[in-house]
């Protein structure tokens, strides 16, 4: 069997994505008053990120037209792996992390 | 009043030097005894005086105060070889890895320093923070070779839970706790600040110790048991035995002992002093009592549900709460809760007295304590806190000036928040108004128990009384049932009728149910609606004869136009709507009910029912809440005048029928023994995917399906609306047909994790088969009905079914419990802001658009937006008219 290389974008299940320009960043970080990491991430490793080829520091659209209320818009920050190893808390089998037992 | 020995101001975290704990300790403890033979404390032991006073009646010889009054005071051991703090084993590995052995700097040369310093001093932002930066430039120092003087690389290793070791080449050495400090010592201070330590709080050493605290023994009294013998708390025994310890260590130390013996006595006191700090660290055996107990240190305090922020600061014991059993009361409002009079003169509201309320404050004072509605309390305007009583009641009355505060019991009308455990939603708690009755329970109204999730089987539920004016108008406004009615979740009544009152709504709306002007009039009465909803004039022609249909539709609202089919609908292949013969299809037009039956597709709770979510929706809670109110009144009092009753007669079946339906259970019998030997006889045909014995079992479990389908169906020939039990399971008020005709016709295979029954014994699942033995009846078909009754085999089988499922409802509630506590913990401080954006508390956005279509549920159509259909209704209607 002959390997099918698939673009996921053609996927009916994966929404648009779009590379935000200089300008829409900032007007979207003014709308909603804030700094870009504040925003939601997702990483340079992502594979629709990769496919659109934004890189770290871009601000992607991505619209989903499945919502009950029409189309809803979701933007999202782009890290690289360094940073979010930086973000990911070093130990998670410190955190306190109680089993259900008795409950 | 408690008095407050000192306000907090700010908070700063930093770890304790040993001269901090040597300043702060009133005492070295030397002696590891409590208390000599006369149950005296002995001087300078865990015990001493001076560490504070458990024993009423004595002083403190540190602050001369009382017990309750000294707070307790801090002593110190001094340790006699230093040891790891088990708390920060981790932040000193992370530290020796990224400093030098030898000059102690952190391994970056100047320019890397300087990048890493730079960013420091302009570190904001989420991504790249103090903690960040500071892992990062740890992490990249430890790779280095020291850039300053040179210095062999070598590794630390570190084993958990606190021991050091230092590799290069093949070699392999040790590091005590001493060396660690010395190393941790030699960290210039400039490099504190890259190394995370703050240095106006903090220095690297401390977190090896040489002194330990010993906490005041208010922290860990000792109990006096019955039999007067002492009994010590696990912190002192685990300060025993560290004190223990530390003086053999010391002794031998001073007497030259050989270097294996001081090591051994190291290790356990390093050992003793984890297990003071945690007892649950891994990697090391948990500290025991003598009776084999695990003790509870420090760690135990403070973790867990038990511990003191789960169960002392992020829940606590209340005032102004109570708790008793629940019982059903269907003549109140769904927005009020009954109270006991003992309750109500208990709880109390505090009260300003103005000039308006003066004479009506005087009254209640004048009543007392004992008498409701009364009061307890009266504060004056010089602040002083008077108790009212019998004897001072007439006088403090009198006293009674505008400016007083008065503390008056609970009455009627007073808004209070009732709630049932588990509150798995924030239907959970809701505000109701008060009704004070006689006898112990809180009454509920029947429509208002699914949110709660309770029944009168002894449930308990709390109450609680808000005791400022905005909490009580807050409750009052948002939190009261009738704003509930409409679920947060999916946009369905949560609160509404259910079992009586939707067959009862039946027996009173079918076709042909007639009643006498008379028996009208006083179910009208009953139900409180005559002469509000109708007049008494309704009433003169006394021969006239009234349908339910008539009467229901006096509690509608008059322009309200609706139609939808009913839950008994055939679901016929052609549906005739408004023509539908069976009178299966509602019809109401300006507030009359034309056509159709009303039963749960109306107003059952939580359903998607179309009548009850209409009223709320188009009219508002208020106009819900006395529709509720008064359809429940009105249908129980139509139910005791017709009458509805179950019994096993409700699943008779005629002669003729039970033997069509042995007829069909023989006939599967003997396609499940002919798919048997086909098997045998290896002509079965392999599904696709499946081995010879699951297509074999496949086969059988779809036979005996069909048949037991086939029989029900048989059954359901013979169940019709004559029977109660029926009308109860098409009209949705209890039980459904499956039940009914397991009752009937036949229960049906039993399984286990989707699979017929062979576990149990050898090849077989009961001793009463033959091994091997695939037949219908061997794994676990149950061919009897309820009504029959079931064979022995069949009653072990049914029971080994039942089994599973009640296993499965203790794990899923469990699991589910774990996972709604951890959702809670992340979602809990998630808002919706005013652009509509949800955020977090440091501001982060988590939704652009509050669930990404900014549509809130309880405003919502069925969880839709929009619900055209009903749009469309109303516009037809508008343009008609
Ligand atoms: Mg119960
Ligand atoms: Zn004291
Ligand atoms: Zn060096
Ligand atoms: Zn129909």
């Amino acid at each position: 069997m002959t390997k099918k290389k698939i673009n996921i974008l053609d996927n009916e299940f994966v929404p648009e994505h779009t590379i935000l320009t200089e300008e829409e960043s900032n007007e979207i970080l003014q709308k909603f008053n804030v700094t870009f990491d504040r925003l939601p991430l997702i990483l340079e490793t992502d594979p629709v990120v990769k496919i659109i080829g934004a890189k770290s520091g871009d601000i992607i659209k991505i619209v989903r037209s499945d919502s009950p209320a029409g189309k809803s818009v979701f933007y999202r920050y782009v890290i690289g792996e360094d940073t979010k190893q930086g973000l990911e808390e070093d130990s998670v089998d410190e955190i306190i992390d109680e089993e259900p037992g008795e409950e | 009043m408690f008095k407050v020995p000192k306000v907090i101001d700010k908070i700063q975290f930093g770890i304790l030097s040993p001269e901090d704990i040597r300043k702060m300790s009133v005492l070295r403890v030397i002696t590891a005894d409590t208390y000599d033979d006369d149950g005296y404390p002995i001087e300078k032991g865990l015990m001493d005086q001076r560490l504070g006073v458990i024993d009423p009646g004595l002083k403190c010889k540190t602050c001369g105060q009382k017990f309750g009054d000294c707070p307790g005071h801090f002593g110190h051991i001094e340790l006699a070889r230093p040891v790891i703090h088990v708390g920060h084993a981790k932040d000193v590995y992370k530290i020796l890895k990224s400093v030098c052995r030898d000059c102690g700097k952190l391994k970056l040369d100047a320019s890397q320093r300087e990048i890493f310093q730079g960013q420091l001093l302009s570190a904001t932002d989420r991504l790249k923070n103090r903690e960040i930066i500071v892992k990062e430039a740890m992490d990249k120092a430890a790779k280095n070779v020291c850039p300053w003087c040179g210095s062999d690389k070598r590794s630390i290793k570190f084993e958990k839970p606190y021991t050091f070791y230092e590799e290069w080449g093949e070699e392999r050495n040790k590091l005590t706790p001493i060396d660690v400090r010395e190393r941790l010592e030699k960290i210039p201070v400039e490099e504190y600040e890259l190394i995370g330590v703050n240095k106006e709080v903090s220095k690297p050493e401390w977190m090896v110790l040489t002194v330990l605290p010993v906490p005041p023994v208010t922290v860990r009294p000792s109990i006096t048991l019955e039999s007067s013998v002492r009994s010590e708390d696990d912190l002192t025994h685990k300060l025993v035995d560290i004190i223990r310890i530390n003086q053999r260590l010391r002794e031998n130390i001073d007497a030259g002992a050989p270097q294996l013996i001081v090591e051994d006595l190291w290790e356990l006191l390093q050992y003793h002093v984890t297990t003071y700090f945690n007892n649950s660290t891994s990697g090391v055996p948990p500290a025991r009592h003598r009776s084999g107990r695990i003790l509870k240190t420090i760690s135990q305090r403070l973790s867990g549900k038990e511990g003191r922020f789960r169960s002392n600061l992020s829940g606590k014991r209340v005032d102004f709460s109570a708790r008793t059993v629940v019982s059903p009361d269907p003549y109140i409002s769904i927005n009020e809760v009954g109270v006991p009079d003992f309750v109500a003169s208990e709880l109390t509201v505090p009260e300003r007295v103005t000039a308006y309320n003066l004479e009506e404050m005087k009254k209640i004072v004048r009543n007392g304590p004992n008498k409701h509605p009364g009061a307890n309390y009266v504060i004056r305007n010089d602040g002083k806190r008077k108790k009212i009583t019998d004897i001072t009641k007439d006088d403090v009355a009198e006293e009674l000036d505008i400016g007083f505060i008065v503390e008056r019991q609970l009455r009627d009308g007073d808004i209070v928040l009732f709630n049932r455990q588990p509150s798995l939603h924030r239907l959970s708690i809701m505000a109701h108004e008060v009704k004070v009755m006689p006898y112990k329970t809180f009454r509920l109204n029947l429509c208002v128990c699914p949110p709660y999730n309770a029944d009168f089987d002894g449930d308990e539920m709390n109450l609680h009384l808000p005791q400022t004016e905005e909490a009580r108008s807050e409750a009052g406004i948002i939190m009261k049932v009738q704003e509930n009615i409409i679920s947060p979740r999916y946009g369905e009544p949560v609160i509404g009728g259910m079992q009586d009152y939707i067959s009862g709504a039946y027996l009173m709306t079918r076709e042909g149910a007639e009643f006498s002007a008379e028996e009208v009039e006083e179910c009208f009465y009953e139900s409180d609606v005559l002469s509000t909803k109708v007049g008494v004039e309704a009433f003169q022609e006394r021969s006239k004869i009234w349908t339910g249909k008539n009467m229901f539709e006096v509690l509608l609202p008059k322009d309200l136009s609706v139609e939808f089919r009913s839950k008994t609908c055939k679901k016929c292949e052609k549906c005739e709507f408004a023509n539908c013969k069976y009178d299966n299809y509602v019809v109401i037009k300006e507030g009359k009910l034309l056509k159709g039956v009303i039963d749960g597709a109306a107003f059952k709770a939580r359903s998607s029912c179309k009548l009850l979510d209409k009223i709320v929706k188009g009219y508002g809670a208020d106009e819900g809440r006395e529709f509720l109110d008064s359809v429940t009144k009105l249908i129980i009092s139509v139910i005791m005048k017709v009458g509805l009753t179950t019994g096993i007669d409700d699943v008779d079946i005629p002669e003729e029928g039970l033997e069509r339906i042995d007829e069909i259970l023989e006939n599967a019998h003997n396609k499940v023994m002919e798919n048997i030997e086909a098997y045998k006889g290896g002509e079965l045909e392999k599904q696709p995917g499946q081995t010879l014995e699951d297509t074999l079992e496949n086969r059988i479990m779809a036979e005996l399906a069909k048949a037991r389908d086939n029989a029900g169906g048989v059954a359901e020939q013979y169940l019709g609306m004559k029977r109660h039990a029926v009308i109860m399971a098409k009209t949705g008020a209890k039980g459904n047909m499956l039940d009914l005709t397991q009752m009937a016709a036949c229960l049906g295979q039993m399984t286990v994790r989707g699979k017929r029954l062979h576990r149990g014994y050898q090849d077989r699942s009961l001793p009463h088969f033959k091994r091997g033995d695939r037949s219908a009846k061997a794994r676990g078909f149950v061919s009897s009905s309820y009504r029959e009754g079931l064979s022995p085999t069949e009653f072990f089988f049914h029971s080994m079914g039942g089994r599973e499922g009640l296993v499965d409802t203790a794990v899923r509630t469990a699991q589910s419990g774990y996972m709604q506590r951890r959702l809670i913990n992340a979602l809990q401080d998630l808002k919706v802001e005013k652009d509509r954006s949800v955020r977090d508390n440091s501001n982060n956005i988590i939704q652009f658009e509050y669930g990404e279509d900014g549509v809130d549920l309880s405003r919502s159509a069925y969880g839709e937006a929009v619900d055209i259909d009903w749009i469309v209704h109303k516009t037809l209607a508008l343009r008609k008219s």
